[in-house]
Parts: C-alpha cells; structure tokens; sequence
C-alpha cells in the first residue's frame, strides 16, 4: 500500500504508469527497449496485474479470446486467426492451470475469481515470458485457488523463469521466495535472502527506513 | 508451448454433459442472433400481409435494396467503431458533404467520375481520420468531436453548394446506383446472371459453413446442434435463392447490392476471423486490459474512425447518384438511422459487443418498417414514433435478457 510496488513493476512493463519514468532496463545485463508494451512483452517481460477485472480481463469474452490476447501472432496466420489453434492452446491452458469452466466458450465474468486469475495467468504464460511479473496474484481467491496458484509459480520456477511476485503477505513470501526486496514509499529498504529473511526482520526494514526517510 | 507445467490430470470435460442440456444452452448463448433473424421474417411477413403482397413484389424488392444500400454500409463501419466503445454522429452530414464534393468536381469541374469517386473516398478517409485523432490521441469523447464535425461538415456541404442543388451527373456515375448487373444470357423474363449469382453465393455458404462445420468437429470444437445448424442454412440459402430469383424477374441484381453484398462479407471475415477484428473488440471490452496485453489501443481507435469516413463517403457517392443531384439536405438524419440499425443489431452502448450480421439485420428491420408503413400510407409523423419504440424495445429486450 503505497510503497509503489505496483507503480515500479508497471513502469518496467512498457512504461505503462504515470509520465516521466526514467531509468534503463537490464536483462541478462544488456539494456532493453521497453519504452512500449509491445516492445515489453517482445523482450520476454510479463506483467500479471493485481487488478484483474479492471486491467487483467476481457470480461465479456469467452476464456479462449482472453488466453491468446497479448500473443495473437502466435494463433495467426498473415494476420488471420487460425480458430483451431486457438481453442487448442486455451484447451491445453484449461487443463493444464485447471480452469473450472463449463467451457473455453463461457464469459470469464462468470468465473469466480480463482479461476479468473488463472485465465489472466494462462494469458501471459501463453505470451512465453522470461521474466514473469505477479502482482498480488493470491488476492481475493480462495484456499484452494491460491494453493494451485502457488504450485503453479513454483512449477514455472523449476523450469527457469524468473519470478518476480509482489505480495504483502509476509507467510506467502516467506514460503515461495529466494530474495526478498522490500519497498518502502517507492524505494527499496532492504534485500534479505531466503536463509535470512523472517517477518521481523522484514518489518524492520521498513519502519527503520521510514524513520530514515523522515530524518533527511 | 515452452511452459510445461507438470503433468496436470485432466480434469474429464464437463461438456460433454446431456446432449439437452448443451441444446438449452447453445440455444441461451445465441438466442440474440436467432432472434433478430426471427423478427426480420416477423416484421417482413406482418407488412406483406398488411400491405397485400406489395412488401415482396419484384419491384418493391428492389427498391428496397436501393434505398437502404448506404444505410447498410454506413452500418459496417458504424458497427466497428461503436464495438470500440464510441459513437459517431458526423456520417449523415459527412454524406452529404461528400455527395457536394462529387457533385462539384464532376459537375462544376468536368472532372472525370472514377477520378472524382477516388478523390471522394480519399477525403471520406481523411474526414474520419481527423475526427479519430481526436478522439484516440487526445482522448476527447467521440460523442463531442463527431458532434463538431457534423455541424462543420453539414456547413461545409452547403457552403460548397452555394445553398444550391447540384447535378445532373453524367450517366456513368449514375449506374453506381441505378444501373443493374449486365445479363449476358438475353432472357426476356427473368435476369439469368442475377439468378446464377444469387444460386450460387447460396451454395457458396453453405460449402463455407460445412466447411467451417467439419473443421470444428474434427478438432473438438463446440459447435451449434446439428438440427440448428441444418435449419438455418437450409432458410439461409432458400431465402438467398428466392430473393435472387425475385430480382431477377424485375431488372436483375442492382450494382449497389453487388458492392454491399461484397462488403457485408469483408466485414463479417474482418471482424471474426482477423487479428484486426479481435483488437477491436478489445479495445471497446476492456481498454486498459487491451493496452496492457500490448494492443495500441489508440492506434485501434483512429482506424475504426478512418474506415468510417471512408465508408460514409462511398454512402454518399451512392446517394448522390441515386438522387442525381447533390442537394445540401442530402445526408440529414442519417446517422440516427445508422446507428439506430447497429444497436437494434444487438451491440452495446459501452462498446466490445456487436456484430456485423446482426448491423446488418438491424439495418434491413428499419429499411422494411420504413417502406412497409410508407404503402399502408402511414404518415411520416407515426413511422417515426414506431421506429423509436421498435429500437427501445429492442434494446430493452437485451437489457432484460442480460440481467437474466
């Protein structure tokens, strides 16, 4: 809340909040392009928003023109879209995140909202990131959801992706991450690693920086 | 796909439920496009009882297709940008001032008519483009841009008519509207060309739907039941066939049907099989989550604003060479009609919803209301009020299907 999380991880994304962003971008320690969107996702970014019905989701389509949404190329052929290909990657997206649905057809208004989340998730696992941005990905879901949700993460994990996942629910970062930032008014306030990092700890770092901040 | 997630059962499908139940259920989904269709046949069998046969006569059949060609056009386009969430208001006076344009540069200037047509589409676009930077670029409503431009475009027509009407045109450029598909075969009663077109773009939807139709079953896809799909091709093509054979016993297919059969059909594969398409309907969706997802959103925008100026200029070119003349009140109230047609059509105010079908339905629902009451002599001041209430209900009918 207000530790500008969202804003920092959005203006990575194709600089997609607020005006005067600066600063460049480094992956694999060569500086990237993502002055744009499009430029963003080519460059292997992907960017799961905390706000999934306002910003996530198409609500009023169906699950399957919401999956392929951000890599419509990749279902399309000279700019027509091959409707096979396309149900059979949101089918596979389906079974694979387990998206309870009567079908790839239905409106993901009327999806609860774990599965919600999932169609958000299937849409950018299908754009093929690198670098996969969660914001908040367990809010508003329930038990069940979130504890697929976290299999899910640790799945893309073991394959290589990296991680980036913004939470401020201490138990949850504590279980899923490697390294800890933690933010404070828009600035970091401390790197803790796994080994190191406890609720207090994290705690700490952010009222003695704050304190710091009110001090200068 | 190189992200493998870990041997994830399959959950068994849970459509493959009671085949009744999907019936119910496909017939829930899609109950707006069977519908509309339903109340076409409704409303044009109600009027050839009232008027005694009069709606269905070769004749009035095809001036059916005369007068509403451009209301139709002007619908495709209209349909694109009110699917992107706006609206505009300008295409009635864009029509007319587009029917000045031609009227001047071929009439005044001697100019000839192909080249004045193509300069007319150009600044059709151009119109559309400047009313769309507006909007896209600058965020500001459509509502109040297209607002703007009607008034300009509505001076402008008359400032380039001099407050006078302007014709006649030469004949060529009269046959965009007038003239009628050649007949190579020489029958005396009936129009040969006209008919085999008309036999054979029936048989072409139909291979196109078995077609589609295979294809959907092969790769498991959900499709419509077979009884539906049967009955509405089946009525598709019977309809297609006696309507062709209809005009072909009077002067044949009139060029104007030609031009906006070939556009319904563009439109229809643009907006459901294109990657363009789907950005459209993104964008009226849900604009941030399109932004977000890396759709120049903007960029969307403008173009659906361009190929509307483009399509309501060639509205206009129709409509001039239909009258013959362009008169500074060509145009009024066109808009209304238009998007009239869009929203009986099913698509929503707030944008992401509609289809080209349904426009065009809608479009021929107002077209045959107005000629229907027009023969049972009803007056002007009564077909309006019908109109509205038509459209209300129309939308009302949604509204109430949508809470359900």
């Amino acid at each position: 809340m207000g530790s500008g999380r969202t804003e920092l991880a959005m203006s990575i994304f194709g600089r997609s909040y607020g005006q005067r962003i600066s600063g460049t971008v480094l992956k694999n320690g060569v500086e990237i392009d993502v002055s744009s969107i499009g430029k963003a996702i080519a460059h292997g970014l992907a960017y799961v928003t905390e706000d999934r019905k306002g910003l996530g989701l198409i609500l009023e389509e169906d699950i399957k023109k919401n999956t392929s949404l951000a890599n419509l190329g990749a279902v399309s052929k000279h700019l027509v879209i091959d409707e096979a290909r396309e149900f059979g990657v949101a089918e596979d997206f389906r079974r694979k995140l387990k998206i309870r649905c009567s079908s790839i057809l239905q409106k993901v208004v009327n999806l609860s909202g774990g599965n919600q989340q999932k169609v958000v998730l299937a849409k950018w696992l299908f754009s093929r990131p690198d670098i996969l941005i969660l914001d908040e990905p367990s809010r508003g879901i329930d038990v069940g959801a979130k504890y697929e949700i976290y299999s899910i993460i640790n799945e893309l994990a073991a394959e290589g992706k990296c991680i980036v996942m913004i939470s401020s629910e201490m138990p949850e970062l504590l279980g899923m991450c490697d390294r800890i930032y933690v933010m404070n008014e828009g600035r970091f306030a401390a790197e803790l690693s796994a080994a190191e990092a406890t609720q207090e700890k994290i705690m700490r770092a952010i009222v003695t920086h704050g304190d710091n901040q009110n001090e200068h | 796909m190189n992200t493998k997630i870990a041997s994830a059962p399959i959950t068994p499908a849970p459509e493959a439920a009671a085949p009744a139940r999907s019936y119910a259920g496909f017939l829930k989904n899609n109950m707006r496009d069977y519908g509309m269709l339903l109340s076409l046949i409704v409303i044009m069998g109600f009027f050839e009882y009232m008027t005694d046969g009069t709606l269905m006569q070769p004749l009035n059949l095809t001036n059916l297709v005369l007068q509403n060609s451009y209301i139709v056009i002007m619908a495709l386009g209209m349909l694109m940008v009110i699917v992107a969430g706006h609206i505009d208001l300008s295409v009635g006076s864009v029509v007319g001032f587009v029917g000045a344009l031609a009227a001047v540069l071929i009439v005044n200037y001697d100019m000839n008519f192909v080249a004045a047509s193509v300069i007319c589409l150009v600044a059709g676009a151009i119109i559309g483009g400047a009313q769309g930077y507006f909007i896209a670029f600058f965020r500001i409503p459509s509502f109040i841009v297209t607002l703007a431009g009607m008034l300009v475009f509505k001076g402008l027509t008359l400032a380039l008519l001099a407050g006078q009407s302007v014709g006649p045109f030469p004949p060529g450029f009269q046959m965009l509207s007038s003239g009628f598909l050649p007949d190579p075969f020489g029958g005396d009663n009936l129009r040969g060309l006209s008919l085999l077109l008309g036999v054979a773009a029936a048989a072409a939807l139909v291979f196109t739907s078995l077609r589609s139709r295979a294809k959907q079953l092969r790769h498991g896809m959900e499709n419509e039941p077979r009884a539906f799909f049967l009955l509405k091709n089946g009525v598709f093509a019977a309809v297609m066939v006696y309507f062709s054979y209809l005009l072909a016993s009077y002067r044949g297919f009139p060029n104007v049907l030609a031009v906006m059969s070939v556009l319904i059909v563009a439109y229809t594969f643009v907006t459901n099989r294109t990657v363009l398409g789907r950005r459209v309907y993104a964008v009226g969706g849900n604009e941030k989550a399109a932004r977000l997802s890396g759709i120049k959103t903007e960029r969307v925008s403008f173009y659906t604003f361009v190929n509307m100026g483009m399509l309501a200029a060639l509205a206009g070119l129709i409509f001039a060479a239909r009258l013959n003349t362009a008169t500074p009140k060509a145009g009024t109230g066109f808009e209304l009609d238009v998007i009239a047609a869009c929203f009986i059509g099913g698509a929503s105010a707030s944008g992401g919803v509609g289809k080209v079908m349904g426009a065009v339905i809608g479009a021929f629902i107002m077209g045959v209301m107005n000629n229907g009451m027009s023969i049972m002599g009803i007056g002007i001041d009564y077909q309006q009020v019908i109109k509205g209430l038509v459209l209300l209900a129309a939308v009302f009918v949604d509204v109430i299907n949508k809470n359900k």
